[in-house]
């Protein structure tokens, strides 16, 4: 009976058109979208890697528990160059990151901020990657200023120009008090980084806690996510495992989860719609072909062909059928997935700005992942599967005379 | 267990009482009013009557396509009704052939294909599949079609395509339900003729419903309906 099933479909591939076409949509919406979700939350790990630091990071283990400026690392700049020329290494970022009192003349109360000192020349490229300065000016190397995040600006009322005085403790206990003019703001796609962050030159930092050629952590860029574990490898010769914590993006970005399951969540519902929809327009084409084919039908069972072997028939036609538009869903989707993953997906006008306020990514790349096609061609199978039981079920509840009649068609 | 009558040909189809109830609304529709007839082998009957005296609904009853409100339907002896619906199907395939009125044929086989499709339901090996096929093609004169799909041939030509499918199973009897309404009158001639030569020259039984009197004229027996009810039940020697 398959041979019959495959002629059906070979001598008349016209009347397949419509479920191939309905089957062909699914497949080719849920991969695109399939990548689309994915892509978001790679994307999303970028930007939270490029908003919090880098691939890898380094820390001293006392630091990682205490956060206490007391346990920052002390690293001569000869090694931080060493790691700069290593291969795939795109940037190391020394970072200095402290917790501090401001206060400001427009306000009676003082609020705790974390200071973070930052390199600005490197920095500039990252942090612009994902924000953009509101007002004012980025860091130039040797700038006093500091530069807050579009919500602290708004709580605290100030403006360019204005001053923050700045109290805290410094390194080995010495007193860390200064006055800071506000140079820049910056909107920040972090909401909890944008009303606690302040940033300063990691100079001014340096010299405000007197920590010299201390940092609190150190981030590396790679250029390609694979490589991490290379470079990985080489700098633990450098950084013992006693005294230091080396932990890579895969570790760093569980501290987002919450972020991601959130996303994910969102995702999974927009899919699920998606499933509901293009499966029922397959289940609408079947159903048509179903009644177009119902004469037939009943001839076939008036005359003797069992109801068994005609449902296995139809079956056979289907999965063939749905398999032709599964294949020409991931051919078609192939090309067009590969370029959105090495091409950002744009983003025009306001969409696109409501958008960048409220999701954490600048630029949407889709994910090119095989596993990920082999998943939506397997889950459509399945829409497939079970909606090659409507005509099964039909088959064997027809009643053939009715089938027959001309009343029916 | 064949019911013999005289000149030793046997019964093959008695049907007892037989009535078939349709809903239409609220009134109630006799389709097969207390119906009680007989086929003998070897017929060459026509089902005649008004539209909607129950022609088909006979012809479905006695196909074993349709359940009787009540009554009997025998075949071989065999009360079908009392078959499950898969030994039904089963004894469709192995006693009784089809014609119908439109679409007969399955559209993507071509018409050999057809024909030797039932016999390869019935589970006949290739070689006498082969055979038989080209037997009945010469038979309806269609030797030169054997490839051709069923939307090449003409609406004459399908019908007797759909004579050598029915027969290609050997069934008991063959039950045609206007089998010449789609055709024109040469068309229409030409088909009986084809059957009327297999019931001569191969002893097969017809039983055929239709509104033509040209068809009813090369009839044999007309048994005729009004209301679901046999009015008149007449043979002919011709
Ligand atoms: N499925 C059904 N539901 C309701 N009524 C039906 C059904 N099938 C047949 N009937 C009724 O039963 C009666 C007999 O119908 P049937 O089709 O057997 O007549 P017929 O002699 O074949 O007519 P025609 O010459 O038009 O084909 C008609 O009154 C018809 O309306
Ligand atoms: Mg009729």
């Amino acid at each position: 009976m398959i041979k019959l099933a495959w002629l059906n479909l070979q001598r008349n591939p016209y009347r397949a058109m419509s479920i191939v076409s309905s089957v062909f949509i699914a497949a080719f919406f849920c991969i695109l979208f399939g990548s689309f979700k994915k892509g978001v939350l790679n994307s999303s790990a970028d930007s939270i890697l490029k908003i919090s630091g880098g691939h890898i990071e380094i820390r001293s283990k006392s630091y990682s528990q205490t956060r206490s400026i007391d346990d920052i690392m002390c690293i001569d700049s000869a090694i931080l160059d060493s790691i700069s020329i290593l291969p795939h290494v795109k940037r190391v970022l020394p970072t200095l990151r402290a917790y501090a009192l401001i206060s400001h003349s427009s306000s009676s109360s003082s609020r705790a901020v974390v200071l973070v000192g930052i390199d600005p020349e490197s920095e500039k490229d990252r942090i612009r990657m994902v924000s953009e300065m509101v007002e004012g000016e980025w860091f130039s190397e040797f700038d006093r200023g500091v530069i807050i995040g579009e919500n602290m600006r708004n709580l605290l009322n100030i403006g360019i120009g204005d001053t923050i005085a700045v109290m805290g403790v410094g390194y080995h206990g010495v007193s860390a008090v200064g006055l800071f003019p506000v140079q820049g703001v910056i909107g920040l796609p972090v909401a909890t980084v944008d009303i606690n962050s302040m940033f300063m030159t990691l100079s001014a930092a340096q010299e405000l806690f007197q920590a010299d050629d201390c940092y609190s952590e150190i981030y590396i860029m790679s250029d390609k996510l694979d490589k991490v574990e290379v470079i990985e490898s080489f700098i633990q010769s450098d950084f013992s495992s006693d005294e230091y914590e080396i932990r890579d993006w895969k570790l760093l970005i569980d501290e987002h989860l919450v972020y991601f399951r959130i996303t994910d969540a969102i995702g999974f519902i927009v899919m699920f719609f998606l499933y509901l929809l293009v499966g029922s327009n397959i289940l609408g084409a079947v159903i048509l072909m179903t009644k177009e084919r119902k004469l037939e039908f009943s001839v076939l069972v008036s005359i003797g062909m069992p109801r068994d072997k005609l449902s296995r028939t139809m079956f056979y036609e289907l999965i063939m059928v749905a398999f032709v538009g599964l294949i020409l869903a991931v051919i078609v989707s192939l090309p067009i997935v590969y370029y959105f993953s090495n091409n950002p997906i744009p983003l025009y006008g306001e969409a696109a700005e409501t958008l960048k306020k409220f999701f954490i990514y600048a630029e949407i790349y889709l994910s090119f992942d095989l596993s990920l096609f082999i998943e939506q061609f397997l889950i459509v199978f399945c829409i497939c599967l079970a909606v090659i039981a409507y005509p099964v079920i039909i088959i064997q509840r027809l009643k053939v005379d009715e089938g027959l009649s001309k009343r029916e068609s | 267990m064949n019911e013999v009558i005289n000149n030793n040909r046997s019964i093959i189809v008695r049907t007892e009482n037989l009535c078939k109830l349709f809903l239409n609304g609220k009134s109630e529709i006799k389709a097969t009013d207390h119906v009680n007839l007989s086929i003998t082998s070897g017929e060459f009957t026509a089902v005649v009557g008004p539209s909607g005296s129950g022609k088909t609904t006979l012809l479905n009853l006695i196909g074993g396509l349709a359940t009787p409100s009540s009554g009997r339907v025998f075949v071989k002896g065999k009360d079908i009704n009392q078959l499950k619906e898969k030994e039904l199907v089963k004894f469709r395939l192995h006693n009784i052939g089809f014609v119908f009125q439109f679409l007969n044929l399955i559209p993507v086989l071509t018409v050999e294909e057809n024909i030797s499709f039932i016999m390869e339901l019935q589970g006949t090996n290739k070689e006498q599949r082969n055979r038989r096929t080209a037997e009945l093609l010469e038979l309806i004169g269609m030797k030169d079609r054997a490839r051709s799909r069923p939307y090449a041939l003409s609406g004459g030509q399908k019908q007797r395509v759909a004579v050598a499918r029915a027969l290609a199973s050997k069934p008991l009897f063959i039950l045609a339900d206007e089998p010449t309404a789609n055709l024109d009158t040469e068309a229409a001639e030409t088909l009986l003729n084809t059957m009327l030569l297999l019931n001569e020259k191969e002893k097969v039984t017809f039983l055929f419903s239709t509104h033509d009197p040209r068809v009813m004229n090369k009839a044999r027996r007309l048994i005729t309906l009004e209301d679901g009810r046999i009015t008149k039940d007449e043979t002919y020697v011709r």
